[in-house]
């Protein structure tokens, strides 16, 4: 009975955390898997073997290939925090096997789980830190177990040794928590030395394990910074859990001696750690911030631009790197001038954002340079960008550059890149089709090649890349055709409230676009507002009745509303689409 | 007895069961095999790693003899792979030096052995250092991530590292350099997170601090004077820009560059307007082999990025005075730039004196991102260029280095795919012309194809680099550094 019992709190655990993550979080783990190829090579498993750690990153990165399909990103980290549940649970029980303390038994297991559940929702965090964690633990509950103390030291010893090369820093976490573990159990100094001895060992490895180069610094060797991003400074919540661990294992044996007042205070005790950890969780994790952008670069990496703009209906866009995004999505769509003002616009970094924080924003930076026609830049981004990831790169990224490679004619080097997704599960076939296609193009893809190659400067050009506006008025001059580079420029001048320069843009040969029937009605207040004073050039400068009419509208609401202390409220109610609201109250 | 019979007729059998059937019915296409690495009618080292191969665009059975008249290997493949058992490959080469071995490929086509038209590979009598030294990083443009310097035993294919920037918070390691092919003396530079430029010799480290108010920056491409007393570094100040549609992806130049000369004793650096002339550019310097000539590239200065197209580096030498510190007045120029119309770049003296081997390019001081950079060679005692063709592609090549017997040089080339570099090795004949380089051989032939990394600055060593990297990481993160101190009385 209580077995079944016990069986329905895992069901309803991995049901719980599944909903949770794949509710709240499902594009967290489609974003994640964007940065950790897996490609199914022996050279591949062969560079994981050879330091500590390696198999258990090699395992997670396998895991992780997985995300890039529906719910299974949330099944496995539910999976797996499941596991983790039920063998602390089982940690836990060996060392309370009287039933008196069943809440804490729940409760303890439960804390480490949910604070690794809520490492998995930092991106910087690794899952095989999870895992990890999972084999420390396993190998924990096999060593406790044993009875026979001789046998049980020697697999201690062995456990050690293995976990330093398989899972690597948890090696020190599972000789620390041994150690607790069978001090409360045997205290005689017999027994006691082979414990220390086994530390000390752990200890030695991993000095050894830094001393001769096969970990970085002792940070990574001794702790779970081992599974986090090294180049980020990391929370503090990553030690939560083998902290957790400790202090538990620690803890848990005085229960057996303390009075029902104290079981109480204990149980009382656990919930608090319990809810603290729920209330911190929700409340500090940074990931939640950035998930409004894991979401977009879901939906712009398989080209669902709809979905972006609609996003923007049901929230606001309030940084750059959203309205980065909604800006694209805009141009793909052909209609970037025409939206411009549909959201609230911040400035020109809106339309692209500086490259600050590379290692998160290239993706972007090189749709938007791909999409403006600057194949240089792209290639430049994807490149950086993929040397940030793990494994064996960035699947989106390797695409790009298979396919900027392709835009300069280096076949060759695109091979190569197609070659390493070929390599790969999901992304097999896709490459296997561009690679059978660089070599018997269609015409329609030749037409398209045809059309990107016309976006370059001559070959061999002394033309360097630059940054906007630059870059945009190179690339109109380049291809007066270009119109994609031609509306983010006139976007650029409207947002940077360079109308001078659209003005004189316009005029030029690369403003002209045939296929235009009028000027974009955003360009047209521009004028407008620039030209007030000149109405007699209202016409031949391409502003409409329309525009005139609803610039006249708009000078007398706001003459209306002057003194009114809602007067900018009222002015983006009625007017917030136009130029003119975002020329005078941005 | 018994015992010893069974063991016999088992280790028989093993062996029966083990090597593929002789092929003796076959039909001689006369075609030539496409294979990859191209190892075909190469010259090699002795003491050099199997050359394992693939057939490229072919994946079906076939077999690879390996003969040199007397005996013969059988290497079978399923896959078109030949991998070459290493002991079998060693004593097939230790019996053939000074001679020829001829590889022939046949495949099978339909239950008939076709086979290709063989091939032959020499094997040099002279052998190559036994080790090579270069630093792998994805060949990006800003960043970096994993990097580090490591070396690969010539004659087992081992790769060991030699520093590992995860030993220092994923910092940048680059330009490590060698006293000729000394192991036990050679410094790097580390920038960014625990800058300084150390220097190990025989096990001891030494820390420096090599920007000086007086010099345009810190220590950049360093070169060894033979005493180890001296290093002579040029200082630059380096940008780059990305080209829009090019061939050369991007162009890394100069605005401001200078040589000057370190004294390891005295922590004292000079220098003289000869090397250090305000409107020149000097770089790459480079000791001859009795350290009495320094070679150096120099261009007149031109504002870049919109010029740098027009600034082409001659190859100079000035003569060397290490025990009164002074340089000549009289600058020999080699390669004249203007001439040319060449830039010229990595100077390296063979060290037994007779060639001088570097890179020219179009234009510029970086030939690394030049698709058009080659090596070219000087004789000097016969006062002439050597013939390249063997050596140089349509692609990049560019840094060099000599074994120390001069017979063997490695460069780094971009030949295989445009980016990614990889290292070549070539034979000096006794006429002085190169051989037809070879790629450094792996154990697995697919190894490059998926390979994201570029081999930078090729080494030749005479033997393993034992430098303690734990213990250099321990000094850069202390801090602790000494100061390279300019010595404006030495100015001459």
């Amino acid at each position: 009975m209580r077995e079944r019992r016990y069986n329905w709190v895992l069901f309803l655990l991995f049901s719980v955390v599944f909903f949770f993550l794949q509710a709240f979080y499902s594009y967290h783990f489609f974003y994640i898997e964007q940065f950790q190829l897996f490609i199914y090579t022996s050279n591949f498993l062969h560079q994981f073997l050879a330091y500590p750690g390696g198999l258990v990153e090699y395992i997670g990165l396998f895991a992780t290939q997985f995300f890039i399909l529906p719910f299974a990103g949330p099944a496995i980290i539910a999976l797996l925090i499941t596991l983790l549940f039920f063998i602390s649970a089982l940690l836990f029980k060996k060392q309370e096997p009287e039933e008196k303390t069943n809440v804490q038994l729940l409760l303890f297991p439960g804390s480490i789980a949910m604070a690794s559940l809520f490492l998995c929702l930092d991106f910087n965090f690794y899952i095989q830190g999870i895992l990890a964690f999972f084999i420390c633990l396993l190998f924990l509950l096999i060593s406790v177990s044993i009875r026979n103390f001789l046998l049980k030291i020697v697999v201690a010893f062995m456990a050690v040794l293995l976990l330093f090369w398989v899972a690597g820093s948890v090696s020190v976490l599972f000789a620390a928590a041994f150690f607790i573990l069978e001090f409360h159990r045997n205290k005689s100094f017999k027994k006691t030395m082979p414990r220390i001895l086994l530390l000390l060992w752990a200890i030695f490895i991993f000095y050894a394990g830094v001393r001769y180069g096969y970990l970085g610094e002792f940070r990574m060797s001794f702790l779970p910074d081992m599974y986090y991003q090294p180049r980020v400074e990391p929370p503090v919540f990553i030690y939560i859990p083998w902290l957790l661990l400790l202090g538990f294992v620690l803890f848990i044996p005085f229960l057996r001696n303390i009075k029902s007042y104290g079981k109480n205070a204990a149980c009382l005790a656990s919930i608090v750690i319990f809810s603290a950890l729920v209330i911190y969780g929700f409340f500090n994790l940074h990931e939640r911030k950035i998930y409004a952008f894991q979401k977009l670069d879901y939906f712009a990496r398989n080209e669902q631009w709809d979905e972006i703009i609609r996003e923007q209906t049901d929230s606001e866009y309030s940084n750059y790197l959203l309205l980065s995004y909604l800006n694209l999505a805009h141009s793909q769509k052909g209609e970037l001038l025409q939206n411009l003002f549909s959201a609230e616009q911040h400035g020109v970094e809106g339309l692209k954002v500086q490259p600050e924080n590379i290692r998160l924003v290239a993706p972007m930076l090189s749709d938007i340079n791909f999409c403006i026609g600057d194949y240089a830049s792209s290639q430049q981004y994807a490149f950086e960008g993929n040397l940030a990831c793990r494994g064996a790169g960035s699947p989106r990224l390797l695409k790009r550059l298979a396919e900027t490679a392709f835009v300069f004619g280096k076949n060759e080097l695109a091979r190569k890149y197609l070659m390493q997704l070929a390599k790969s599960w999901y992304y097999a076939d896709w490459a296997k089709k561009q690679m059978a296609k660089l070599y018997a193009p269609s015409e329609n893809e030749t037409n398209d090649m045809a059309a990107m190659r016309r976006c370059l400067p001559e070959k061999n050009s002394r033309e360097f890349a630059s940054d906007f506006p630059d870059q945009l008025e190179q690339l109109c001059r380049i291809n007066p055709e270009n119109h994609t580079a031609s509306n983010y420029l006139q976007a650029w001048y409207l947002l940077s409230k360079n109308i001078e320069g659209l003005s004189f843009f316009l005029d030029s040969k690369s403003g002209q676009n045939s296929e235009r029937k009028e000027l974009p009605k955003v360009c047209q207040q521009a004028l407008l507002a620039y030209y007030e004073t000149k109405p007699g050039q209202w016409t031949d400068l391409g502003i409409t009745a329309g525009t005139i009419d609803l610039y006249n509208s708009y000078k007398l609401f706001l003459k209306k509303h002057r003194n009114d202390n809602q007067l900018i409220d009222l002015m983006k109610k009625q007017f917030g689409n136009t130029y003119w609201f975002y020329l005078q109250f941005n | 007895m018994r015992i010893n019979q069974l063991v016999l007729i088992l280790m028989s059998l093993f062996a029966f069961s083990c090597s593929p059937p002789e092929i003796t019915n076959y039909k001689e296409t006369g075609i030539e095999p496409e294979i990859y690495p191209d190892y075909k009618e190469v010259t090699i080292p002795p003491n050099i790693a199997p050359l394992n191969f693939r057939l490229k665009n072919n994946s079906r059975q076939a077999m690879l003899w390996v003969d040199d008249g007397k005996q013969k290997l059988q290497i079978e493949s399923t896959d078109g792979k030949f991998i070459i058992p290493p002991s079998d490959w060693r004593i097939m080469i230790q019996k053939n030096i000074g001679k020829s071995i001829q590889m022939s490929i046949f495949m099978k086509e339909k239950q008939t052995w076709e086979k290709f038209k063989p091939f032959t590979i020499r094997i040099a009598e002279e052998l190559a250092d036994p080790y090579l030294v270069y630093r792998l990083i994805e060949p990006g443009y800003e960043l970096w991530e994993k990097m580090g310097i490591y070396q690969t035993n010539l004659e087992t294919g081992e790769e060991t590292a030699i520093y590992e920037n995860k030993q220092t918070n994923y910092n940048c390691v680059n330009c490590h350099s060698f006293n000729k092919q000394n192991p036990d003396e050679m410094l790097f530079h580390m920038r960014g997170d625990f800058s300084g430029t150390f220097i190990n010799e025989n096990g001891k480290i030494e820390a420096l601090n090599t920007k000086t108010d007086s010099t345009i920056s810190s220590f950049v491409y360093p070169a060894w004077h033979p005493s180890g007393k001296y290093i002579a570094f040029s200082v630059n100040k380096i940008a780059q820009s990305f080209y829009l549609n090019n061939a050369n992806r991007l162009e890394v130049f100069d605005s401001k560059s200078d040589i000057v000369v370190f004294n390891r004793v005295t922590k004292e650096t000079f220098t003289t307007d000869i090397i250090s002339a305000p409107d020149q550019l000097e770089t790459f310097p480079f000791f001859s082999n009795d350290g009495k000539k320094l070679f150096f590239c120099s261009a007149k200065q031109a504002p870049v990025p919109q010029n740098s197209d027009s600034i082409r580096y001659s190859l100079c030498s000035v003569s060397f005075n290490d025990e009164h510190e002074s340089f000549g007045q009289k600058v020999d120029t080699i390669f004249n730039a203007q001439v040319q119309r060449k830039s010229a770049s990595f100077p390296r003296v063979s060290p037994d004196g007779n060639f001088l081997l570097f890179t020219v390019s179009d234009y510029g001081t970086f030939p690394i991102w030049h698709k058009e950079a080659d090596l070219k060679m000087y004789n000097l005692k016969e006062k002439r260029f050597e013939n390249m063709a063997l050596v140089n592609s349509e692609n990049t090549e560019s840094y060099h280095s000599w074994s120390s017997n001069s017979r063997w040089f490695v460069f780094s080339s971009r030949r295989d795919d445009g980016l990614y570099t990889r290292l070549y090795l070539s034979y000096i004949g006794n006429d002085g012309n190169p051989a037809k380089a070879f790629m450094l051989p792996q154990k697995d032939p697919d190894f490059y194809s998926s390979y994201m990394k570029s081999y930078n600055i090729p080494e030749f060593v005479n033997a393993k680099v034992k430098m303690d990297s734990y213990l250099v990481s321990r000094i850069a993160k202390s801090g602790e550094r000494e100061n390279a101190v300019f010595a404006s009385h030495k100015l001459r």
